[in-house]
């Protein structure tokens, strides 16, 4: 379960400040799928960036399955990150020359597993979106709605708990936006992973279990 | 992330841009380059030169003179009836000899292990097996002299048997087929007396030296040849006249440290009227002044290195620059500050590593082509002495220094590389 309180993220100093979150709480519960909706500037990323904790909010705590985050040190922000959080964003950032399976094991990777269980799990994770063929190829070879499904299935291999969407369908055309979506609810349903989704896209987000309306820093409706 | 992962993913990461990566390694390679060559040659020349020191006595060896009062002030020097004069100076200028007294009082002093009056005996002529004859110069053989052999063995000092070890360009005019054929034969030495009487002996040969540039040309024999030598030129000379010695030649006991040598040499200095001084005295300024011919040149080496170091930086500061969204994706994933710290770094000491590794390789070849180039041409005579040499830890040394620079020349960018936020790189442009 994640819970904030107050949370409030001001950029810039004193004249220029800008207050990108204003007092913000809100409670997400495990294997809850929930939808951050806003148009462009009224703080979703932010939002999701805090809660993703790749940044420190001004003021207010999120609290992780009990535990403050605002009180831990940077290597435990790491630690926890890499091991219970997935990333799936709108431009894929993978490595174009390395191959599909490299780009999945990545996150392995860093948290230091052994290359051969790496590979393993990389492969049950590209089994899951369908792309084991494609695991020996380059990654700029692939279509977009095939880089999309690696990058889930990449968000997927460390078994996560929570997995960060920013506009996941954002750059692909409807029909593949669809397959990709339909993996991440499916994914969502049968893994019981809590699903955090950030979009200004409606119907996306109407999938979702709950959405959240975010204008100017403040929640509006949810 | 593991250790070996970083190290392989720096290496691909390195691929990724060849062209920007091999130019930046071609800029360390150059320094590393110009760094071994002069390295190689300093080495060289300095092996070769404490061969020739071990060949004319090691740190071991002190040689003791009389002090020599040679006139300051203008008019003649007052005679002193205590001071032996023998003659023989460069420039006719009697010379203050030593005598059997002073073998005595520097034997006393501490930390002398043995004391060898340096009787100079003069040789008239050697003849070998086809009974051809030859001009030749012999040096006594002195306890724990170092001889610089071809083949066979150094004479014994203290033996009584007719040693003699001769340089190898005798080999072949004496009539021997090769070095091997010369060991164990005999050759006559002629000697004359103060009368011109022509007497011989005959001595067994036992080694064949190599040819050198400060060692003696002719020959190095036992004590008890250059004895009988100069028995034979000083023969029915008066006693007082045949022990006279214009050196003498100290072993020391200890010679670790140079503090106990200078502290030895004083002591004999102080025992009576002497002038005491290693081999390294005499012949120390050569090195000293190789030495500093190297550094001179390593400096150039240093300079180009210098420049390679901006191109670490640079090519690094364009690396991260290029990376900023992976950077900021790994980081995302978890990958901590240090470890991205950790992979440029590492980048960078690659980047050290394969510059200093392909000038090292390619100067060892250059090397040993100059060798072999030298060594039939302009270093023909010098039998023994390698142009280049490329011991293992001074390749070690470069190449650990090298690494060490681009890993400081890398520290600049991997350190805005470990700063950098995650969310700048998630952002969307």
């Amino acid at each position: 379960m994640i819970q904030i309180e107050g949370l409030t993220k001001v950029y810039g100093k004193k004249d220029s400040a800008f207050k990108a979150l204003d007092n913000v709480s809100l409670q997400i519960k495990t294997g809850e799928s929930i939808a951050i909706i806003g148009k462009s500037g009224s703080g979703k990323s932010t939002l999701m960036h805090l809660l993703a904790l790749l940044d420190q909010p001004t003021s207010g705590k999120i609290v992780l399955d009990g535990k403050d985050t605002t009180s831990l040190k940077e290597s435990e922000l790491d630690r926890l990150r890499g091991n219970e959080f997935g990333f799936v964003f709108q431009q894929f950032f993978m490595n174009a020359h390395d191959t599909v399976l490299n780009n999945v094991t990545l996150p392995l990777k860093i948290a230091g597993v052994p290359k051969r269980e790496r590979n393993e799990r990389g492969m049950k994770a590209l089994e899951a979106v369908e792309m084991a063929d494609k695991s020996k190829n380059r990654a700029m070879d692939l279509s977009g709605g095939q880089k999309q499904r690696v990058v889930i299935a990449r968000a997927l291999v460390n078994d996560p708990s929570v997995i960060f969407a920013d506009e996941p369908t954002g750059n692909l055309d409807s029909s593949t936006g669809k397959i990709v979506e339909e993996l991440l609810f499916g994914l969502h349903r049968d893994k019981k992973i809590t699903l955090i989704l950030v979009t200004h896209d409606e119907d996306l987000a109407k999938k979702c279990d709950r959405l959240v309306h975010i204008s100017d820093g403040k929640v509006v409706k949810g | 992330m593991k250790l070996w992962d970083i190290l392989t993913t720096a290496n691909s990461n390195l691929l990724r841009n060849k062209l920007r990566t091999s130019l930046t390694i071609i800029a360390v390679f150059i320094g590393g380059f110009t760094i071994t060559l002069t390295a190689g040659v300093n080495a060289g020349v300095n092996d070769y030169i404490n061969r020739q020191l071990g060949s004319l006595g090691g740190n071991n060896f002190v040689e003791v003179q009389a002090k020599q009062t040679i006139a300051q002030s203008s008019g003649p020097q007052e005679y002193d009836p205590n001071v032996v004069k023998g003659s023989g100076g460069a420039l006719g200028i009697s010379l203050s000899m030593l005598t059997d007294d002073d073998v005595a009082k520097v034997k006393k002093v501490d930390n002398i292990a043995s004391v060898t009056p340096q009787v100079v005996s003069t040789a008239t002529y050697i003849e070998g097996q086809n009974g051809k004859k030859y001009d030749l110069s012999v040096s006594q053989m002195i306890q724990g002299l170092d001889v610089d052999l071809a083949s066979g063995e150094a004479p014994t000092a203290d033996t009584s048997d007719y040693q003699i070890d001769l340089a190898d360009s005798y080999v072949a005019p004496l009539g021997f087929a090769s070095n091997d054929d010369a060991i164990g034969k005999t050759v006559t030495i002629a000697v004359t007396t103060p009368l011109g009487e022509i007497k011989t002996l005959t001595a067994t040969v036992i080694g064949i030296q190599n040819n050198s540039l400060v060692a003696s040309r002719g020959a190095v024999i036992s004590n008890s040849l250059n004895n009988a030598i100069y028995d034979i030129t000083t023969e029915g000379l008066s006693a007082k006249s045949k022990h006279q010695y214009l050196a003498l030649t100290a072993q020391l006991k200890d010679y670790s440290s140079q503090d106990v040598i200078d502290q030895t040499k004083s002591n004999i200095e102080a025992a009576g009227n002497y002038t005491a001084t290693t081999v390294k005295d005499r012949i120390g300024t050569v090195s000293t002044i190789i030495n500093a011919v190297t550094i001179a040149l390593i400096g150039f080496g240093v300079i180009a290195l210098v420049a390679a170091v901006f191109g670490v930086v640079n090519t690094l500061f364009m690396a991260v620059q290029e990376r900023t969204k992976e950077i900021g994706l790994m980081k995302a994933m978890g990958m901590s500050r240090g470890k991205v710290f950790r992979l440029f770094s590492i980048e960078a000491i690659l980047i050290g590593f394969w510059g200093s590794a392909i000038g090292v390789i390619l100067a060892a070849i250059v090397g040993a082509i100059v060798n072999k180039v030298a060594g039939q041409t302009f270093l023909k005579d010098l039998h023994g002495f390698t142009l280049m040499q490329f011991p293992a830890i001074y390749i070690v040394l470069i190449m650990v220094v090298i690494m060490l620079i681009t890993f400081l020349a890398g520290t600049l960018p991997a350190r805005r590389a470990a700063k950098q936020n995650p969310i700048d790189a998630l952002r969307y442009e």
